[in-house]
């Protein structure tokens, strides 16, 4: 029995194999689990492959980005339906919570300055918290301009001064030094 | 505390309970596709950013879209590739011809280091007086400089391109007395690539 893959055209595979070089490199940058572009692709290639044999003979820009956010979608949709798949379970992409070789006082030490953190970036200003935030998960500032279709200028500025404020708010719990700020 | 110690800290912290409930996905792939309005962006991203699951979802939202807009790229027809790879072929030949037979010395070439851009005027927290003049200094292979002012909140109120290294605020941009303003500079290489300068706060009289 053939399979979609097998079915599919060589300009079908040429388009999903490119897709997959490029969706692949944000999924290693944020640390995807293998499995979702997996899932992803194979999603992909079977709604190209369905499109084909329904008489689709122009798969537009539009098109591939509609099908390729729709198949995201509907792989979100299953997995929220299906909670055996637990998407809180974030131990592939979870930063470890303290140093290995770290002994119980300095383990209490770490923990204690990430809680002071994670609390100095909940009292920022709105707009300023979101991008500290995005940048300290790891987001680049050109990807938080994207998703906040803001400026280079205006997402740098607020990052610059949000991150400022952190390390004020932080001098004044007496973590860090003042020269550190500007 | 420099960045990345800031960064170790907080994702080191325990996962903090999410804001409300997960957002429909749908709410979320308009982020991707770049569609909402902007408080309701930030809301969501607000919970997005302290949610693992959501994380993850947005996350895979981008692969889809950004492996999309790739593989469209690649869908020319193989005549209009041709052609376009001879075009860029012509023009590269053509502008190492061309630089060459133009420039009898040639430009320093930075290896490893990227040229700096600092503001000379106004200082970092300084107060100064009307018009403002603002100055930079040069960067070696610098085509042009692009000055942006800012708003304190961030908003873009003027900017402009020079060859000069030295700039005076017009007239015709109206800055308020005891305001704050952000200025920053970015030159454009011969190269084609950009150097920024640091975001420099200042106040006028």
């Amino acid at each position: 029995m053939s399979t979609p893959r097998d079915s599919i055209s060589d300009e079908l595979e040429t388009l999903v194999l490119r897709f997959a070089r490029f969706a692949g490199r944000i999924a290693h940058d944020r640390g995807l689990p293998q499995e979702d572009t997996d899932e992803l692709l194979q999603e992909l290639r079977l709604r190209f492959w369905r499109a084909r044999k329904d008489g689709l003979r122009d798969l537009s820009a539009g098109y591939v980005r509609r099908t390729a956010i729709s198949a995201a979608l509907d792989i979100i949709r299953r997995r929220r339906a299906n909670r055996n798949v637990s998407l809180d379970d974030d131990a592939a992409t979870a930063a470890p919570l303290a140093s290995m070789t770290a002994g119980p006082v300095e383990l209490l030490d770490q923990s204690e300055l990430a809680q002071r953190v994670a609390r100095a970036v909940d009292a920022l200003a709105p707009a300023r918290r979101t991008v500290v935030r995005m940048h300290l998960q790891g987001y680049k500032r050109e990807e938080i301009a994207a998703l906040l279709r803001w400026s280079e200028a205006r997402t740098r500025n607020l990052l610059y001064r949000g991150l400022s404020d952190l390390r004020s708010a932080l001098v004044a719990e007496g973590i860090g030094t003042r020269e550190a700020i500007t | 505390m420099n960045d990345e110690e800031l960064q170790r800290a907080y994702l080191r912290a325990a996962p903090q309970a999410p804001i409300g409930p997960h957002p429909d996905p749908e709410r979320i792939a308009d982020l991707v596709r770049g569609s909402g309005r902007e408080a309701d962006r930030l809301a969501l991203l607000e919970h997005v950013m302290r949610c693992p699951a959501c994380r993850r979802e947005l996350d895979l939202l981008r692969a889809a879209n950004e492996g999309a807009r790739a593989a469209d790229t690649s869908r020319f027809p193989v005549r209009w590739m041709a052609f376009a790879a001879a075009a860029v072929l012509v023009i590269g030949v053509t502008s190492v011809f061309l630089s060459r037979t133009r420039t009898p010395v040639a430009p320093d070439v930075y290896r490893g280091q990227r040229p700096a851009l600092t503001l000379v005027e106004p200082h970092a927290g300084s107060t100064v007086a009307q018009p403002v003049h603002l100055a930079w200094q040069a960067v070696a292979d610098a085509r042009t400089y692009h000055i942006e002012l800012l708003s304190e909140h961030g908003d873009m109120i003027a900017a402009w391109n020079t060859t000069d290294t030295a700039l005076a605020i017009p007239d015709s941009v109206r800055l308020t007395a005891s305001q704050s303003y952000d200025v920053w500079v970015r030159a454009t290489l011969d190269d084609r690539t950009d150097v920024s300068s640091p975001i420099v706060r200042f106040s006028v009289k």
